[in-house]
């Protein structure tokens, strides 16, 4: 990309962009909420104004067009109804490719349709504006106002708490600055506990009128000497007003915004000023940080503590010869390592609100072309997982709802036959359950046909005729690679591609997919997510003279075998007796070639791992302990090696690889 | 639970304030007049969290009931409200210096007067 400003525009925009797309969808709902409304003339404006700088004309103008489409609804000349909602949506839709075509370097515009969504804005405005809304639009004007609070040193003794009326003012609006005056506190000598020496001066926004705001102190008014001021009509020269403005001018300053410097709170314009800056400051303030250089930070601290591991066993073999205050110093260090290292685990977390919102549109786009009508319900969005993941989640989860709505989701004609309430339920819930995230879509449509999923893959030779399957090897299928059930192939899924992506998508993520179904009642998808890429929770185990990890998400259960539980199978080669059924053993030193091991399943340990819903006993000489590990990308720094997903550096300085169990798995079961 | 102890003359007001507050969550004790009251706060084993006094009622009024109220020490600083109807401001003035916290002017709104309330609690 030769504009170097590019780059920051197209994230900034992305931003902008899906800010405005989950503003769009709030206002369908809530079309008279005003702040929504703020919020997204604010997103098109940024828009606009950053593609002007980075030098897009096209994108500038038409964003311009836009903004006096929300600049009319802003004000009130425009009511949001159906059709408009299909007008901002439209505008999306062209920022959404603009922006596209910016990122990948395409110099070309849907100028056809760009024009068309730019008439269909055009007859709006006018349309409308032609017949104004007559009644006067009530528009409650914040003002900010400079409060002094004296209580009367009794006030203990009429059973009034002080604090009282503070938060009661910060019920009516916001709370700037406030400053607690302690100087007619008296001596020790002379403080008698039941009065009352401290005083207030606070800087307050709100909606009320003066009178407003001396009702909320309507039972000390009389006593007590309390100030109301309203800021404009302060004279500019008042002390407290000054330094309030430095204050403010400082923090506005960080935000750059460019406000007049000029001190005088005279006019209504800076009046204006002070009460968006009052607003920008209360929404707390952010840097935007390159996400390579989160991961250097990540990287760094996973050093520190590799050797930080190394010092503690260090200290436990020299013990004896070692300063007692060694041993302490260690410790915290420890300790401190550990806070950091979860400091900056939560750097990289991301909640997932901004993917839940995005499906609401997904799924009010997709139930309209279908003619379906579907209710989205989200819930758990605060949950948070690293943001890595979450860019990863984006596709399958969209393949995922895609085929609920499209498969899973009847008609309404063919729902209320069932009797069935005729509007589709779809839910996406998330959860953390056993430190594991899980992330729940639901549909309350006809199920997975299981007989329709055994005869297509008998069909297509995936299967022997007559196969016995469990419930869950023949849900399973759907990820096989080239199963497609639905009847005809539409345009939204079921092109036969589609839930073999999703399932090694969730597995490069180290997740795993369960699928729930009930014939008639509908299907739940289940993704089991680790809490982070970067760092996984792992079973060290001996083969031979080699250690591995393996993954504990994975991991079921540990156990020795009795001889009663072994067993040769033909054509299924060994098994164990594990839980009511028999489980192929798989023996990893085979499969990595490793000499001199435990090849006796009793004398050495079996662990009972679990890969989409299949599972298997891995036997390895001995399990040694458990491990957070940090991950090491082998591709990344050697080449890409069979059965193993990476490398991780042990305590001891050695290095340990990780077992790719879906990859195992998959070959040998 | 919060407790409120509420006094009135009136079983219709006993009663509408008792039912308005319960739906709210708080635990409700109830007496006649003053000299009811006295008796059962002293008496009352649970502290009690706010006081609503209407002013006027037989035996003792609720001025009285506020003073001697406030020289039991353990409500020293709880927080007393009392109900009135005359507006005008000498009964105002005479419940705040008998110790009073507020008041609310009858006829009330149920909501007026659990905002009231829960401004007292709510701290």
């Amino acid at each position: 990309m030769d504009n170097p400003l590019s780059e920051i525009f197209i994230e900034e925009a992305e931003e902008n962009i899906e800010l405005l797309e989950s503003r769009i969808i709030f206002l369908e709902n809530d079309p008279e909420d005003q702040e929504t409304i703020n919020e997204a003339f604010r997103a098109i404006h940024s828009l606009k104004g950053g593609a002007g700088l980075a030098g897009f004309t096209k994108m500038k103008d038409f964003c311009h067009k836009a903004e006096d489409l929300f600049e009319k609804i802003r004000c009130g000349e425009l009511k949001i109804q159906k059709n408009i909602i299909t007008v901002l949506l439209q505008i999306l839709d062209v920022l959404q490719v603009m922006i596209g075509n910016i990122k990948n370097n395409i110099d070309a515009d849907d100028e056809a349709n760009v024009d068309n969504v730019i008439e269909k804005i055009n007859q709006i405005s006018t349309s409308e504006s032609s017949e104004q809304i007559e009644e006067e639009v009530q528009t409650k004007q914040e003002n900010i106002y400079f409060l002094e609070l004296n209580y009367y040193p009794e006030i203990f003794k009429s059973g009034i708490d002080p604090l009282m009326f503070i938060q009661d003012l910060k019920k009516a609006g916001k709370i700037i600055e406030i400053e607690l005056k302690t100087n007619n506190l008296p001596s020790l000598e002379e403080y008698d506990p039941h009065k009352f020496y401290l005083s207030w001066k606070l800087f307050y926004s709100s909606e009320l009128d003066s009178k407003g705001i001396a009702d909320v102190f309507c039972f000390v008014i009389d006593e007590s000497e309390i100030k109301i001021n309203c800021i404009s009509d302060l004279p500019s020269d008042n002390p407290d007003l000054k330094k309030f403005i430095v204050n403010e001018k400082t923090a506005a300053s960080v935000l750059s915004d460019n406000i007049d410097p000029s001190p005088v709170i005279s006019t209504e314009k800076t009046k204006v000023q002070l009460n968006r800056r009052a607003s920008d400051l209360n929404s707390g303030s952010y840097i935007r940080v390159q996400t390579d250089k989160l991961e250097q930070i990540f990287n760094t601290v996973s050093e520190v503590i590799v050797s930080q591991a190394r010092m503690s066993m260090l200290c436990e073999e020299y013990e004896e010869i070692l300063p007692d205050n060694f041993m302490l110093v260690s410790e915290s260090l420890k300790s401190i390592i550990m806070v950091l290292q979860e400091q900056v685990t939560s750097l990289r977390m991301v909640n997932l609100s901004g993917t839940f919102n995005r499906f609401k549109r997904v799924v009010r786009d997709m139930a309209s072309d279908l003619n379906k009508t579907i209710n989205l319900e989200i819930s758990g969005q605060e949950t948070e997982l690293d943001k890595n993941m979450i860019e990863k989640l984006n596709d399958p989860l969209k393949h995922i709802v895609r085929n609920c709505i499209d498969h899973g989701i009847e008609t309404e004609e063919e729902r209320i036959k069932l009797g069935k309430p005729a509007a589709g339920c779809l839910k996406m819930a998330a959860y953390v359950e056993s430190g594991k995230v899980v992330i729940e879509i639901a549909d309350d449509g006809r199920g997975i046909d299981k007989e329709k999923i055994i005869k297509k893959a008998i069909e297509k030779e995936l299967i022997p005729e007559n196969y016995q399957m469990s419930e869950t090897e023949v849900l399973n299928l759907i990820f096989h690679p080239g199963l497609s059930t639905a009847a005809s192939i539409t345009d939204i899924s079921g092109r036969g591609v589609g839930m073999d992506v999703v399932k090694n998508a969730i597995s490069d993520i180290n997740g795993t997919i369960d699928i729930i179904s009930e014939e008639g009642k509908g299907s739940s998808f289940r993704l089991y997510l680790p809490l982070t890429l970067a760092i996984l929770d792992g079973m060290l185990v001996s083969i031979g003279t080699e250690k591995y990890i393996i993954p504990t998400l994975a991991i079921l259960e540990i156990f020795s075998p009795e001889l009663w539980q072994l067993k040769t199978i033909s054509g299924k080669g060994e098994v164990v007796f594990f839980r009511g059924s028999y489980i192929p053993i798989i023996r990893l030193h085979e499969i990595l070639d490793v000499k001199n091991v435990i090849d006796e399943p009793r004398l050495g340990e079996l662990i009972v791992v679990v890969s989409n819903g299949v599972k298997a006993a891995l036997l390895v000489d001995s399990v040694m302990d458990q491990y957070q590990i940090v991950l090491k990308s082998l591709q990344k720094n050697f080449r890409k090696v069979e059965n193993i997903s990476s490398a991780t550096i042990l305590g001891d300085g050695n290095i340990a690889l990780i077992l790719d169990i879906n990859g195992i798995m998959q070959k040998r079961v | 639970m919060k407790n409120i102890f509420v006094v009135d003359d009136s079983p219709t007001a006993r009663a509408s304030i008792k039912y308005t507050l319960e739906q709210e969550g708080y635990s409700i004790e109830l007496a006649v007049d003053g000299v009811d009251a006295l008796d059962k706060i002293k008496t009352h084993s649970n502290k009690i969290d706010v006081f609503l006094f209407d002013v006027n009622m037989p035996n003792m009024d609720g001025i009285t009931l506020i003073k001697n109220v406030r020289e039991i020490s353990k409500y020293q600083f709880t927080p007393i409200i009392f109900l009135t109807t005359e507006s005008q401001s000498s009964k105002k003035l005479e419940g705040k210096n008998a110790g009073a916290s507020g008041w609310i002017v009858k006829p009330f709104r149920p909501e007026q007067l659990i905002e009231v309330i829960k401004r007292f609690v709510g701290v």
